[in-house]
């Protein structure tokens, strides 16, 4: 299996589109978990597809949170990359859906990539960009380098320096490269904000334990 | 029946009034305490705090007069989140005497999502039980609620905790699971600094700060 596509019900008829055009170009695609008959093992399973797959495809869905199911699948998507980084888990946005953070956990913040779904147009190119991280040398070499398709949303990874790489596929909020990199730099900066946040949100309701 | 007042000069108790903690944030943590889970105890805490949740425990106030249950039943309200290892739900000991605290306390959770059954913001619990755990098979009845298979090391265990609270909608970017292994010995070893100065008896509040010291300097 090359690729595991894991979509809300509310993005089902992009979902479908896009895994006939991933089949079309020769791709296996993994689809639905939720469709499992009844009384399967539904974990087993969806170890079983997550296992088998080099690309998690990630439709998102802007409006509404995710379903039980569809964590479900992330988390099994997660866990798969976080086992084996030679494996890329890329979030597709439509209608201007930001990276969600889960996504940006799978690589730790580092090289963080997504795809813009736009409208049936942009399937091509995410085909594009599907069959060039399934293939390119990263998945040879273990290496966190080159796909040209993806967008690369730099990230913190000291390798890029936190920039991105200009996309073939016009990506988020514009192909041109320096806005591309502020992006990543962006949610870069948010993450750290939001950490020290957070921790100090837990230190704050230590000190109250202690009084 | 009439409204509940609030009780006059009633004590505030953690998770209320000026202790008030986004619930959303708070994850309850419902596990063996002795000497052979400790490690995974650690691992269990120190990963809820690098992904940004406030771990909370019966242990968090120990020396409060009230009934323990009191406690659990009160810090598992102030929780949207749930942790339960069912791990040690089994004969132990000379009379096979089974813990049936976990389960209870997971009991106590199903309680609160029932309860909140009609809101958007429901409790959600993560199951814990090892490969081949005989509860597999009465937990897997829960549809949509299957337990997470773990085979008892905290080296299986960090990723499915980490992942699970990674995939919840109030999460961070978290760090990934080989940067939290990497940093549990250090975590550990400031617990164990701080256990000694407290001659083996550490107040939560100072497990808590050990685990935002040492998840601070994470990536």
């Amino acid at each position: 299996m090359d690729v595991f596509l894991s979509y809300p019900n509310t993005e089902k008829p992009l979902a479908e589109a896009l895994r006939r055009k991933l089949e079309d170009a020769g791709l296996g695609v993994f689809v639905d978990t939720a469709s499992l008959a009844p009384g399967k093992e539904w974990q087993r399973e969806l170890e079983k597809g997550v296992e088998s797959a080099k690309l998690f495809l990630v439709l998102i869905d802007p409006e509404r949170p995710p379903s039980r199911w569809q964590q479900a699948e992330w988390q099994a998507a997660l866990e798969t990359v976080w086992k084996d980084p030679s494996k890329r888990l890329v979030p597709v946005l439509p209608r201007g859906a930001e990276v969600p953070a889960f996504a940006r956990s799978a690589s730790g913040g580092r090289d963080v990539r997504a795809l813009r779904l736009d409208d049936e147009n942009d399937l091509d190119s995410i085909v594009r960009a599907a069959k060039e991280l399934i293939d390119g040398p990263r998945f040879d070499a273990h290496r966190e380098r080159t796909s040209r398709s993806s967008q690369s949303l730099g990230g913190e990874d000291p390798d890029t320096g936190g920039g991105g790489r200009m996309p073939a596929f016009g990506g988020l909020g514009s192909p041109d490269a320096t806005r591309t990199s502020d992006r990543g730099a962006t949610y870069a900066r948010r993450d750290r904000e939001e950490r020290r946040e957070r921790l100090a949100e837990i230190r704050r309701f230590a000190e109250e334990l202690k009084k | 029946m009439p409204p509940t007042r609030p009780r006059t000069g009633a004590r505030e108790h953690l998770g209320q009034g000026r202790f008030a903690l986004d619930p959303s944030r708070a994850v309850f943590i419902n596990c063996p305490y002795d000497a052979e889970y400790q490690a995974t105890f650690d691992a269990l805490v120190f990963s809820a705090v690098c992904c940004g949740f406030t771990p909370r425990s019966a242990l968090e106030t120990r020396t409060v007069a009230d009934a323990r249950i009191d406690r659990i039943v009160e810090a598992i309200f102030a929780s949207k989140y749930s942790i339960h290892d069912l791990s040690r739900c089994r004969g132990e000991g000379s009379e096979m005497l089974a813990r049936f605290n976990m389960p209870l306390e997971l009991g106590i959770a199903m309680a609160r999502r029932f309860m909140d059954r009609k809101k958007r913001d429901r409790h959600d619990w993560l199951v814990l039980v090892p490969e081949g755990h005989q509860y597999v098979r009465f937990v897997s009845d829960l549809a949509g609620f299957d337990p997470m298979r773990y085979d008892g090391t905290t080296e299986a265990m960090v990723p499915k905790v980490m992942s699970w609270l990674a995939t919840r909608p109030e999460t961070l970017r978290t760090p990934t699971p080989s940067n939290v292994l990497a940093a549990l010995p250090r975590f550990r070893a400031e617990k164990d600094r701080r256990q000694a100065d407290w001659r083996g008896e550490l107040p939560w509040v100072d497990l808590l700060i050990a685990a935002i010291e040492i998840s601070e300097s994470l990536p």
